[in-house]
């Protein structure tokens, strides 16, 4: 399963691009995420994705560092419980 | 669980989709549902595929990388205009959905969606009716013979961009939103799209949410089941069953409780309906044409009408324009109707006089064609014939169709205006149409300004009226 592959890379992504903030990148991100923590039933972190893509889909300018750090912890902390999923699981006989 | 269309249409479906979670995940549903499923992470990939496999359903995700999806559609269907292209979009995306609809997709997905969901839109995609046969894009060029609008009277420029608009729609899925005056000929429209589209041999069922009770309206549309409620004493497909294979038209959508809003938009992304007292869905394929005399978009911000269901509704978009805006069609409407209705009632009448002439193009005809139905059947029905003058014509039509000044008004409503004293010990329909009747006059005789008073829909409005004229007042 690549998903813990998927959501690092989208960290990353979105911890870079709030800086400028590069609003494309936010964008395409924050709808791969939104996609992926809906599919699989990440409801919080769906909120929040959602949020940020409304807002940089805004016409106005919007600094998003502080909701992109809170999407950082709950994307973090998905990403532990997917990795320690995969690890009970790999250790069943 | 596997349908006999999915077992028909197995290696047929190509997924699109460049996240490689989400990939895997849409792959292994497709794959736990019996279908044979070739992948693809980029539109470059994509199209190499599509066109090596020869795939019936694409399941395409909007945000793709390496080029504009919308391009995509255009492509694939330039390519092969049978192809059923489902697009994936995320939330924030919805208007591009929409785009996509109208480039022609068959459908679209708003991430995040259930397995169920997902799998309904690929059995829809295969199972539906046979597929278009020129890509809805081409809704720019003339259609090249219109054979069930007939009944569509008017040569003027604005007709002639409906009507090429009925014929390049006709064969899409897409849902088509009709939006129009009351009077100005929405359900002929509905069924234009209908007559000419591949279901045109299915039924075509028209259902008024306006007219009917809304605690009877989910029975209406769904259907029930014996011992449901009170009053249910058999089991009764509703309209959307009836329409399986066919066209569902819901006129008046706008005024559709939200309780049933909500019913009206899972059906609508499942594909699957349940009768009142059921618990057992039932699978249709029905397309779904709905209208409202109302600005859709405002009883979503007035929060009468949800928002996501008129995004899944107001796909295709046509909006029928008053007579007033017709030019020289309310003239030929009129002789049509002439012609019509005195050969029902064995006259003959010579046509309109010029002075006839001048003042329908002059009057703003607020009923719009069926004003004027209305008034061409008075002509023929209380005249023996000869040549239609303004003496022949109904006394109020000049009045109704005009704005008065504001002291006319008033002086008409005190003349009409009854007193409380008179109403009192008169049965309730009686009363209601001495009211109407008051509130017509002061308005001037506008049926719209009457019904926006009264709060009511000036089709209901016209209903009652039509009503009240077979059943004069004793």
């Amino acid at each position: 399963m690549r998903l813990d592959e998927d959501l690092s890379r989208v960290a990353t992504a979105l911890t870079q691009a709030a800086v400028g903030p590069d609003r494309q990148t936010l964008r395409e991100q924050s709808h791969v995420l939104l996609a992926i923590s809906g599919t699989v039933g990440a409801n919080g972190l769906f909120v929040l994705a959602e949020r940020l893509n409304r807002l940089v889909r805004a016409p106005e300018a919007v600094v998003v560092t502080d909701l992109v750090a809170e999407i950082g912890v709950l994307l973090g902390q998905l990403i532990d419980r997917v990795r320690s999923a995969r690890a009970d699981f790999a250790d069943q006989p | 669980m596997k349908t006999p269309a999915r077992v028909a249409a197995k290696s047929s479906v190509l997924l699109i989709e460049d996240t490689p979670s989400l990939q895997l995940i849409y792959q292994t549903a497709l794959l736990g549902a019996g279908y044979q499923v070739r992948v693809a992470s980029s539109a470059a990939e994509g199209m190499a595929v599509f066109v090596e496999t020869g795939a019936q359903v694409v399941l395409l995700d909007l945000g793709l990388p390496d080029r504009d999806g919308l391009e995509m559609i255009h492509e694939m269907l330039a390519e092969r205009p049978a192809t059923r292209i489902v697009v994936i979009t995320a939330n924030g995306s919805i208007n591009k959905a929409v785009a996509a609809m109208r480039a022609g997709a068959h459908e679209f997905l708003v991430k995040p969606f259930d397995e169920g969901r997902f799998l309904s839109a690929v059995d829809n995609a295969l199972g539906g009716p046979p597929a278009r046969q020129t890509p809805a894009r081409a809704m720019v060029g003339k259609p090249a013979h219109l054979p069930s609008l007939r009944p569509f009277l008017g040569s003027s420029e604005a007709m002639q961009r409906i009507h090429s608009k009925i014929a390049s729609v006709a064969n899409s899925m897409a849902t088509v939103f009709i939006t129009g005056e009351s009077g100005t000929g929405k359900e002929l429209c509905a069924l234009g799209v209908h007559g000419t589209s591949a279901r045109a041999k299915g039924p075509f069922i028209a259902l008024n949410c306006g007219a009917i009770p809304h605690d009877l309206l989910e029975s209406e549309v769904f259907g029930h089941v014996k011992g449901s409620f009170t009053g249910a004493i058999s089991d009764r497909p509703g309209a959307a069953a009836a329409a399986d294979g066919g066209t569902l038209f819901l006129d008046e959508i706008c005024e559709m409780a939200p309780a049933l809003q909500t019913k009206l938009l899972r059906f609508l992304q499942t594909s699957t309906v349940l009768p009142v007292g059921s618990n057992r869905p039932q699978k249709v394929n029905v397309r779904i044409i709905c209208a409202t005399n109302r600005d859709p978009l405002d009883a979503v911000r007035r929060g009468q009408f949800r928002e996501d269901l008129y995004y899944r509704l107001f796909v295709v978009p046509i909006h029928m324009p008053p007579l007033r805006d017709r030019g020289n069609d309310v003239i030929e409407i009129a002789d049509a109707a002439l012609a019509q209705f005195a050969s029902e009632e064995g006259r003959v009448f010579d046509g309109l006089s010029r002075e006839v002439v001048d003042l329908f193009r002059r009057l703003p005809w607020p009923g719009n064609v069926r004003q004027v139905l209305n008034v061409i059947r008075n002509v023929v029905v209380l005249n023996d014939g000869g040549l239609v003058t303004p003496a022949m014509l109904p006394e109020d039509l000049a009045l109704s169709s005009e704005i008065r000044p504001m002291n006319q008004q008033t002086a008409l409503a005190d003349q009409t205006e009854p007193a409380l004293d008179g109403l009192l010990g008169r049965p309730l329909a009686e009363v209601e149409r001495i009211i109407v009747t008051a509130t017509l006059a002061l308005h001037g005789g506008s049926v719209p300004k009457a019904a926006r008073v009264l709060d009511l829909s000036p089709s209901t409005l016209y209903r009652k009226l039509e009503a009240w004229a077979k059943a004069p007042a004793s």
